[in-house]
């Protein structure tokens, strides 16, 4: 899955257990392709064997109504999320 | 049985008998101690943060460079701008987010302290704060203004959390009535917590 900055994409609901850097505030929300960081180490997989396959690293725009509904304000907040979290919305 | 533990020994206690152990086995020397308590303590610091800011106000050329990919500047100047590299700092990729009169950043980190220790130092104890860590995706006009940053409704507020490789430095605004300042004056006006966004310049 290769995604293109300005792509709306929506992060998975639940994670497997065990270490992941996909906050629990930003579960199930979607958001918006910002950019390609690159390709790090997977700390999912990295957490629990001691090594990880490269996965693409993306940086992705929520607004404050996408993560804690209307009445939030108006900010935006961008997160740094792999691949494996994320599918296209 | 649960009830039996002996007392912990203080942490200096502890630290100072694995630096014996460690010493007697030769696996550390003295010297090598008194070098990371330097890096921590001395060279790295908001000041080697505080040169790419200075500049990025004085030299238009850099600050499109650092904007366009901070981590191929670092590389290239070294954490302090004058050429100093440690491989092992504990960043791998870093973005330049700059704020403007209609923009301004905000670094976190929600899972945990990320941020480029080697440009801004040992992090300060609130910013691993449950406190500051929730708040600040939640309500960071709120937090900004208790820490003084009083926005304009209009200015729009991007909150970068840090969850995974890269790493956050803000470049804040160059205060007014400083054209005649050198670079170095400059880098003297930006602090740790304007690096950080909770702070504005000057």
């Amino acid at each position: 899955m290769s995604l293109r900055p300005g792509q709306p994409v929506r992060t998975r609901l639940h994670a497997a257990p065990g270490h992941t850097r996909l906050p629990i505030y930003a579960r199930g929300r979607t958001g918006t392709v910002h950019a390609l960081r690159g390709h790090f180490e997977f700390p999912d997989d990295l957490a629990k064997d001691g090594r990880a396959e490269e996965q693409a690293l993306y940086s992705v725009c929520f607004t404050a109504a996408d993560l804690w509904g209307a009445g939030a304000g108006s900010h935006l907040v961008y997160l740094d999320l792999f691949e494996s979290y994320l599918e296209r919305a | 049985m649960s009830g039996d533990h002996q007392p912990t020994a203080p942490m200096a206690r502890r630290v100072a008998a694995l630096e014996r152990v460690l010493a007697a086995r030769g696996a550390l020397s003295a010297e090598q101690v008194d070098d990371v308590e330097d890096m921590f303590c001395h060279r790295m610091g908001a000041q080697n943060g505080a040169r790419y800011v200075a500049r990025a106000w004085t030299d238009p050329g850099f600050a499109d460079r650092l904007l366009a990919d901070a981590t191929a500047v670092v590389r290239e100047q070294g954490f302090d701008l004058r050429g100093s590299t440690n491989l092992e700092l504990p960043f791998l990729t870093l973005i330049a987010v700059a704020n403007t009169d209609t923009v301004h950043n905000l670094v976190v980190c929600t899972l945990c302290s990320c941020y480029p220790v080697s440009l801004l130092g040992p992090s300060p104890r609130w910013y691993k704060s449950f406190q500051y860590r929730s708040r600040a995706v939640r309500e960071p006009r709120a937090v900004l203004a208790e820490f003084g940053v009083a926005l304009d409704p209009d200015v729009e507020i991007r909150v970068w959390d840090s969850t995974a490789d890269c790493r956050y430095l803000v470049v804040p605004q160059r205060p007014d009535g400083t054209e005649n300042l050198s670079e170095d004056e400059l880098a003297g006006l930006v602090s740790r917590d304007a690096l950080i966004g909770t702070r504005l310049a000057g």
